[in-house]
């Protein structure tokens, strides 16, 4: 996969721009994603912008509304690559 | 009514339906069908009206027991249709129904742009994605709950709707499916749910709407078209469909600018709602919130969305076409 640095920025970045709340990149880390004021639509379009930027296939029934975005971001870097059709 | 009953009642409406349209000319149908109707209007129909206080900006209070029993008529016999899809395309069908601003959805068709329609619950809503299917545009309605509670009939339904290939509806536990939806169908998103983010807009003065962004941020995703659509029922299954003026594509940009995209879809849509107040459901009607009238610099009238010239005509237009009906309208019970 790429560089997780790269994957954390995205996903911060991401998230910031939906409007989550807190702002700051620090404490959206520590924030659950229930708590960052997005809904499940702004964390599907993650998933897929993410799946087509770093080509993983991320399993949505593993994330739970409970779990803060840094366990997010960890759970996305423990899923496979998206199988590639010839 | 247990789950058992409503499989019955919802296999033998879908095939009874089917089979007298088979043989009885559609003037007759309704004859036959209006004392079923009549019958279950007497039954409260809450997603009519719900309790939710009536909002003064849509001018007087229709009433509850007045018309509600007219309402609760049209409402059942309005649904009727939907248990036709594959008919509605037939000549005697199709021109029930006139469709206005087919054109945005062909030009996005040929440009190969995804389409996102936003509706509000107003008049027969639940006919849009049959009509637009009857006129060869696929359209998937997203329904909130779960794919696997899609009820009995409209399973049937799907069987036999144009486009079999195209899936009858998307459920919020499918927003995958939606957010990777490509433009070979158009997808229907309700404006006036309270799910996920939503943006409050002036509608007129003292009065805003609280307004659902999925659908904004759907067609931002998708970098598709968002059309405004209302369906309006004009009585005696007659029925008209307007794919309004889309959503400017400076509001649909990257970060999407939500609230000058929903004063837009509001813009387009509210002129509808006053010109049939009657029409506007449960839903529409908990949309609408007193607010206090935003303040605006002297020398101004009051802040309100300008409502577009060609709607105001269209709504004028409805208004007369409605009291040319009304003897039909009448008739109805």
């Amino acid at each position: 996969m790429t560089d997780p640095i790269d994957l954390q920025d995205f996903i911060v970045a991401r998230l910031q721009k939906a409007g989550a709340t807190p702002p700051n990149s620090a404490e959206i880390l520590e924030s659950r994603l229930e708590n960052t004021g997005l809904d499940s639509l702004d964390f599907m379009q993650l998933i897929v912008a993410i799946e087509k930027t770093y080509g993983v296939a991320v399993d949505d029934s593993r994330l739970r509304s409970n779990m803060t975005v840094a366990e997010f971001i960890a759970e996305v870097r423990k899923c496979p690559a998206a199988p590639t059709h010839p | 009514m247990p789950a058992a009953l409503r499989r019955i009642v919802g296999f033998a409406t879908f095939h009874v339906l089917r089979i007298l349209d088979d043989w009885v000319p559609l003037g007759l149908l309704r004859g036959v069908l209006l004392p079923w109707a009549a019958l279950r209007g007497l039954f409260p129909t809450p997603s009519l009206r719900g309790k939710h206080p009536w909002p003064r900006c849509l001018g007087s209070d229709p009433g509850r027991r007045s018309i509600s029993w007219r309402q609760s008529i049209r409402h059942h016999m309005d649904r009727l249709p939907a248990f036709l899809p594959d008919r509605l395309s037939e000549p005697r069908w199709r021109d029930r129904c006139e469709v206005a601003g087919l054109e945005r959805l062909e030009a996005a068709r040929r440009a190969g742009r995804p389409v996102v329609l936003g509706f509000c619950h107003f008049g027969p809503f639940g006919l849009i994605a049959s009509w637009l299917r009857a006129r060869g545009y696929p359209t998937i309605p997203l329904v909130a709950g779960m794919a696997r509670n899609r009820p009995y009939h409209h399973r049937l339904r799907d069987r036999c709707m144009p486009f079999p290939e195209v899936p009858g509806a998307l459920y919020t536990d499918q927003l995958r499916e939606v957010t990777e939806l490509g433009s070979n169908a158009s997808l229907l998103v309700a404006l006036d749910v309270r799910a996920g983010r939503t943006v409050t807009v002036p509608v007129t003065e003292g009065w805003a709407f609280c307004l659902a962004t999925g659908a904004i941020r759907i067609a931002a995703q998708k970098q598709g078209l968002l059309l405004p659509c209302s369906m309006v029922s004009l009585g005696g299954w007659r029925f008209r469909l307007v794919l309004g003026r889309p959503v400017p594509e400076e509001f649909l940009g990257p970060v999407p600018d939500l609230e000058r995209a929903a004063a837009h879809l509001v813009a387009e849509l509210f002129p509808f709602h006053q010109a049939h107040p009657d029409q506007c459901r449960r839903e529409l009607i908990g949309s609408f919130r007193e607010a206090p009238i935003p303040a605006s610099p002297p020398g101004e009238s009051p802040r309100s969305l300008p409502l577009p010239a060609d709607l105001q005509a269209s709504q004028t237009k409805m208004a007369t076409e409605d009291s040319e009906l009304t003897t039909t309208s009448h008739a109805d019970p």
